[in-house]
């Protein structure tokens, strides 16, 4: 009992890991229901446009479901057309772009999963490449096989080619080790580029290791408070008006937080290397309603995203 | 226990995720059971018919049963033949109105009959089958070909190898049916999830609310319907208990304070946003304005499609 517990808690320790290991698991069951279910190369001269479209539309749909499900996209983009000084404001006109990248870069994560994954597989490349009527191409892919590869190349993808069988099986290895390879080149390339950026992140960051961590604790700490006395202020506020309704009596003053006050709590944070304050709500709380001279965000981007991918 | 908990938490929070995903899903696996269970082209002339009879009625079915299902439709609708006598809206006003308020809602709606379209049109069964007897696609595809080439094409549906046998004796030369519907649904897909991604950044970016306000009414809206429920079990309970047992014990009734007529007719009002008041829904607006009778009441000019969860009866407190 006691090593399942601690199994249990290493695994809730691991919670981003696995979460992403998670969303890999999905897109591979995905990606083979796909290729059993619904994936029918046309085997004409249509090769090329269909492949692609079954290996650019996931990947399209998964980054816009990654757009939605991102905390900060709705944090930024709230009341923006109301008060455009909200995301650009005064001194600091790049911030909308600098956050929105970071937004983009979390998003696109499930997408490359999905291109990594369907390019190991082969079989949407194999069907779109055989499609392709570039000249140069066909020269390097037919280059020491008959004249009738270049007409029945996309007929290949479904074994209904007049070749030899020999030929046809060495075109289809050739285009599924093409496909593997440019997967296994996206995968180290969307490794090597994570690395990079994480890297010089860590580089440029104000703020020492420990007291990142401890950052990361007390920003997921502040976010469940938030969430209940949310739902504790929510229930007070709707028992007394329910109250007052059901048995005609007046309202007793509930104190809750002005119109001005939830709009400066719902500003993205932006580090401020003077003071010490963990959150936008910190800082309101510490210093009151007054606007306090930003220095340019660094890299607690994490502070406004999401626990889990 | 604790970490169950945590993991029933993350559902909960994220639940509009899952509904909208739940409901893909159970859309996507009854149409796989339709499809092969019941499904049947008959190929020859009537294809067309049954292909798109199957292809849009089930999305029209599930469209209705949307609209029926929706609380604020039933809000917005109920009484509201007899409330044109006493507001003085012109009816030009009150068809805009109504239709500014039905939008989002329709919106929503539409999830399940959009999957339901773009999982059938992957499947690609529905779409051949339409296809292969529509006139359009048997001029695009037997242009001077005669009649031999339409028999063909509608048994296309039923006959796989068919197409093969005949494409060079009728040398057609086409984009297979399966192919193309697969094409229409991806891009049907695509569009659509633009559209929402588009109209939803939109529609939060002229919301006059912030984002943590935002997310602290929805918690709120979600609390009072839960607390209304419990709260008007209670006083139907106790308004019961005291007309049944005057009723069998032939006494009069002790005094009982119960809304009014006017009272309910005033919260059932579509909770519209007022900049200057931070009201959270029309019972709350109610209790501080001197139950309605301030005049402030009726100062209320924004329909916000931001702001459409408020009397949607099952708000969820997390999601977007």
């Amino acid at each position: 009992m006691d090593g399942f517990q601690t199994i249990l808690k290493f695994f809730m320790n691991q919670k981003t890991a696995i979460g992403y290991s998670f969303m890999a698991l999905l897109t591979m069951g995905g990606e083979r229901v796909f290729s059993l279910v619904a994936f029918r190369c046309p085997c004409s001269n249509e090769n090329f446009r269909y492949g692609l479209v079954f290996l650019f539309s996931p990947a399209f749909v998964l980054l816009v479901i990654g757009y939605f499900l991102n905390r900060k996209t709705w944090k930024l983009f709230t009341g923006c057309c109301v008060n455009p000084r909200k995301i650009f404001p005064r001194g600091n006109t790049c911030h909308f772009f600098y956050v929105f990248g970071q937004i983009t870069l979390n998003a696109l994560v499930a997408p490359v999963m999905w291109l990594s994954v369907a390019l190991l597989n082969g079989t949407f490349y194999e069907c779109a490449m055989s499609g392709l009527k570039n000249p140069s191409y066909l020269q390097a892919v037919c280059h020491s096989k008959s004249a009738k590869c270049f007409e029945e190349l996309h007929k290949v993808a479904c074994d209904k080619s007049s070749m030899p069988f020999a030929e046809s099986d060495e075109l289809k290895r050739t285009l599924q080790a093409q496909s593997q390879i440019l997967g296994w080149c996206v995968i180290v390339t969307t490794a090597l580029l994570s690395l990079l950026t994480t890297c010089c992140a860590s580089c440029q960051s104000k703020v020492s290791h420990l007291q990142l961590m401890f950052w990361r604790v007390y920003m997921e700490k502040e976010k469940e408070q938030l969430e209940q006395i949310f739902q504790l202020y929510a229930t007070k506020l709707s028992e007394r008006n329910l109250k007052c309704f059901f048995e005609n009596k007046e309202p007793e003053a509930i104190p809750l937080p002005t119109f001005q006050a939830w709009e400066d709590a719902s500003q993205l944070y932006s580090f401020s290397s003077s003071k010490q304050h963990y959150s936008t709500i910190h800082r309101i709380v510490e210093e009151g309603q007054k606007k306090i001279n930003e220095e340019r965000e660094t890299m607690l981007d994490f502070v406004d995203k999401r626990e889990i991918p | 226990m604790e970490k169950l908990r945590a993991m029933m938490d993350f559902c909960i929070r994220h639940q509009t995720v899952l509904g909208y995903s739940i409901v893909s899903l159970l859309t996507a696996a009854s149409e796989q059971i339709f499809s092969s269970v019941v499904f049947k082209c008959p190929c020859n002339s009537g294809n067309m018919l049954y292909g798109s009879v199957f292809l849009i009625v089930p999305a029209f079915i599930l469209f209705l049963l949307g609209y029926m299902a929706n609380a604020k439709m039933w809000r917005l609708l109920t009484g509201s033949c007899h409330a044109e006598e006493h507001c003085s809206c012109s009816p030009w006003g009150t068809c805009t109105r109504y239709c500014y308020v039905l939008v989002p809602v329709t919106a929503r709606i539409l999830v399940a009959p959009l999957t339901w379209i773009a999982v059938a049109l992957l499947r690609a069964s529905f779409y051949e089958c339409a296809a292969s007897g529509s006139s359009l696609i048997k001029n695009l595809m037997c242009k001077d070909k005669g009649e031999e080439c339409h028999k063909v094409l509608v048994r296309i549906p039923c006959d796989e190898k068919l197409l093969e046998k005949e494409k060079e004796k009728l040398s057609i030369e086409f984009l297979s049916l399966q192919a193309q519907s697969q094409l229409i649904g991806w891009f049907l897909i695509a569009i659509i999830m633009t559209v929402a991604l588009i109209s939803t950044c939109v529609s939060r970016c002229y919301s006059p609310v912030s984002y943590l306000q935002l997310k602290f009414w929805k918690i709120y809206s979600k609390k009072e319907q839960e607390l209304f429920e419990t709260k008007a079990k209670e006083h139907a309970t106790r308004l019961a208990e005291i007309n049944t047992k005057c009723f069998f014990e032939a006494t009069d009734p002790a005094p009982f304070q119960t809304p009014s007529n006017e009272d309910w007719q005033k919260i059932s009002f579509l909770y519209t946003f007022n900049l200057q008041e931070q009201y959270y829904s029309m019972i709350h607006k109610y209790v501080n304005t001197n139950r309605g009778n301030s005049v402030r009441f009726g100062k209320g000019d924004q329909d916000l499609p931001v702001l459409g969860f408020v009397d949607e009866a099952n708000v969820s407190e997390a999601g977007f």
